[in-house]
């Protein structure tokens, strides 16, 4: 602290009445100070002292240098030197005029080099505006804790509007753009144009009138908004009456004002907020080319998924055509032979009753069985044809292609079928050939046992001994006299010669132990 | 201000569309019988017409609204009134 000042600054300052007091004194304790060093001092405490801070003023000596704005910030009584590094007047969206009130924000910076204060601007905006900002911030708060921006109190927009209104100007670019974007997309559109001034005086009031108007035009959807322009000019959209009418509405409402850099109230209280008018229309409507070929798609999954159910039944359809039951009736024909051919080897009486029975059945089988089929073919053939007929365009190849595959399935299975009964019924007749044959054999035989018995039986006959002489002698009783004793005098007998011829006669006389 | 409001319906289209979404839905998933696809398969078909129809059905019609002299506003043709505009404007 004693020691010598090394700094021109601070610490110079205490000694400074010392000094003064010793004005005559020789100064031997005295530093002698280069103006580098004064002003590095100066550019240090500066740098220490100085912050951030907002400068209401106005702008005077504006000039540019490669894009640098050199200026002096000015009020009735004091002046300082101002400038904008050319990175950050880019950002600054005011373009600073001669005269223009304007605050600033930035940081006073002493140059050492030429021993000048220079307040460097980073931010800057007209004084006018900024007042605007503020109400424009203090209605947002005011109208958001209203609730007024909550997502929940949005409407949804329709996804396929019919009957549009416009609240806009009729004369402007914005307008047109959206008609144009509108029609474009969806030709089939019904839109109104409620014409409303919007800028200057009246401007909220009548945007305010005509979106009560639209309200009660049975619209599906309404557009308010503008094209571009200047803060002031986009102010309506900012005034708190639009915003209730905004809010008010039942129509859903797109607000679309300026580009897409302007923000205004309007589009916070908005259903929903386009960057520019044309966007709004192109949020608003389809493409109706798009919204056909999605209706198109759908038809066309539609389409294919019945093909495709078709498809499976008709393969289904000719699995079971190609069943061995359709295909080879005569493995029912079969059963039947089988069952015949049991029948067969049973009593030889009521064979050929059975035999006749069971052909009969096994041709009412065969009648019943072709019936069947082809009723069955006739039934699939119709639903096939009641499909078809319902089906559209698409489709009628396909079941026509499936109806001749089914015609020749038929015809082969008719074909099949007859050739089938062909062979059963000619098997039938070889059976019942076979049948009557064995039939005629074992009555032959039976006739041949006959005639052997009838052979025999005549040979054993006692009329065969008459006729090589014999004769037999019976009493009238008719029993035969074989032994002569039976006899006496008297009694009747009768002698039977051949041919059956006989005589009656008496005994006369019993020799014991003789036949007369 | 009720915080739900009435959504406007919009010439049915959209319903029309969203039932044929839902037919398209139910075949797909495929468990409906055949009478039943067929069934389906018919409504959607209708549907497609009634949607084609829908989407067309609305005349391009652009109106702005103007006070008469009576001072009751009316709608008339925007056409007219942008072909003088541009007549005013060149």
């Amino acid at each position: 602290m004693n020691r010598p000042d090394n700094t021109p600054l601070d610490k110079t300052a205490r000694p400074a009445p010392r000094a003064e007091a010793k004005v005559n004194d020789k100064p031997t304790e005295e530093r002698h100070f280069t103006v580098s060093e004064l002003n590095r001092a100066l550019q240090r405490t500066i740098a220490e002292k100085s912050r951030v801070i907002s400068v209401e003023a106005e702008i005077s000596n504006l000039g540019n240098s490669r894009g640098n704005l050199y200026f002096s910030l000015k009020d009735k009584h004091s002046e300082i030197a101002a400038m904008i590094w050319r990175s950050d007047a880019q950002m600054i969206r005011t373009e600073p005029k001669n005269g223009m009130k304007v605050r600033v924000k930035g940081q006073a910076e002493f140059n050492p080099k030429r021993g000048k204060m220079t307040f460097m601007v980073k931010v800057l905006e007209d004084a006018g505006k900024g007042a605007l900002h503020e109400q424009f911030e203090r209605l947002k708060a005011k109208l958001q804790s209203e609730g007024l921006f909550e997502a929940g109190r949005k409407k949804r927009l329709p996804a396929y509007p019919r009957k549009i209104g416009l609240v806009t100007s009729a004369t402007g670019a914005a307008v047109r753009d959206m008609i144009h974007v509108l029609t474009r997309r969806f030709p089939h559109l019904h839109i109104i144009v409620f014409p409303a001034k919007v800028q200057g005086e009246g401007a909220a009031q009548e945007i305010v009138s005509m979106i009560q108007l639209a309200d009660r035009g049975s619209l599906d959807a309404l557009i308010v908004g503008r094209g571009g322009g200047s803060l002031e000019d986009l102010w309506a959209f900012n005034e708190e009456v639009v915003a209730r009418a905004i809010a008010a509405c039942k129509v859903p409402i797109i607000s679309a004002v300026g580009h897409e850099t302007d923000t205004t109230i309007a589009d916070f209280v908005a259903d929903k907020r386009a960057p520019t008018p044309s966007a709004a229309a192109e949020i608003l409507v389809p493409e109706l080319a798009e919204v056909l070929r999605g209706v198109e798609r759908l038809k066309r999954r539609m389409s294919q998924e019945a093909e495709l159910r078709l498809a499976r039944l008709q393969n289904r359809f000719q699995a079971a055509a190609k069943h061995a039951v359709l295909r080879e009736p005569e493995i029912i024909v079969e059963r039947f032979r089988q069952r015949l051919v049991t029948s067969q080897a049973a009593l030889p009486r009521v064979l050929l009753d059975q035999a006749k029975e069971l052909r009969f059945r096994v041709q009412r089988s065969q009648q019943d069985l072709v019936h069947a089929t082809q009723s069955q073919l006739r039934f699939t053939e119709q639903k096939l044809d009641s499909l078809s007929m319902k089906l559209p365009q698409a489709l009628i190849e396909h079941t026509k292609d499936m109806r001749y595959q089914l015609q020749s399935s038929q015809r082969e299975l008719a074909h099949a079928t007859e050739t089938q009964l062909k062979a059963t019924k000619q098997r039938l007749e070889t059976l019942s050939e076979k049948l009557q044959t064995g039939m005629e054999k074992q009555t032959l035989q039976r006739r041949n046992r006959l005639e052997r018995a009838q052979g025999q039986l005549r040979t054993l006959s006692p009329f065969k001994t008459l006729e090589r002489g014999f004769s037999i002698t019976r009493k009238p009783d008719g029993t035969i006299v074989r032994d002569p004793a039976s006899l006496k005098a008297g009694d009747a007998i009768e002698t039977i010669f051949a041919e059956e011829k006989k005589i009656l006669s008496e005994v006369s006389k019993n020799q014991k132990g003789s036949t007369s | 201000m009720s915080p739900k409001k009435e959504e406007k319906q919009t010439a049915g289209f959209e319903e029309s569309l969203q039932k044929l979404e839902e037919i398209v839905q139910q075949m797909e998933d495929g468990e409906l019988s055949l009478d039943e696809m067929i069934t389906r398969f018919e409504e959607g078909s209708k549907l497609v017409k009634v949607c084609g129809e829908k989407l067309t059905e609305v005349e391009q019609k652009i109106q702005v609204l103007v006070q008469g002299n009576d001072g009751k506003p009316s709608l008339k043709d925007f056409d007219d009134d942008s072909a003088q505009l541009k007549k005013e404007t060149t």
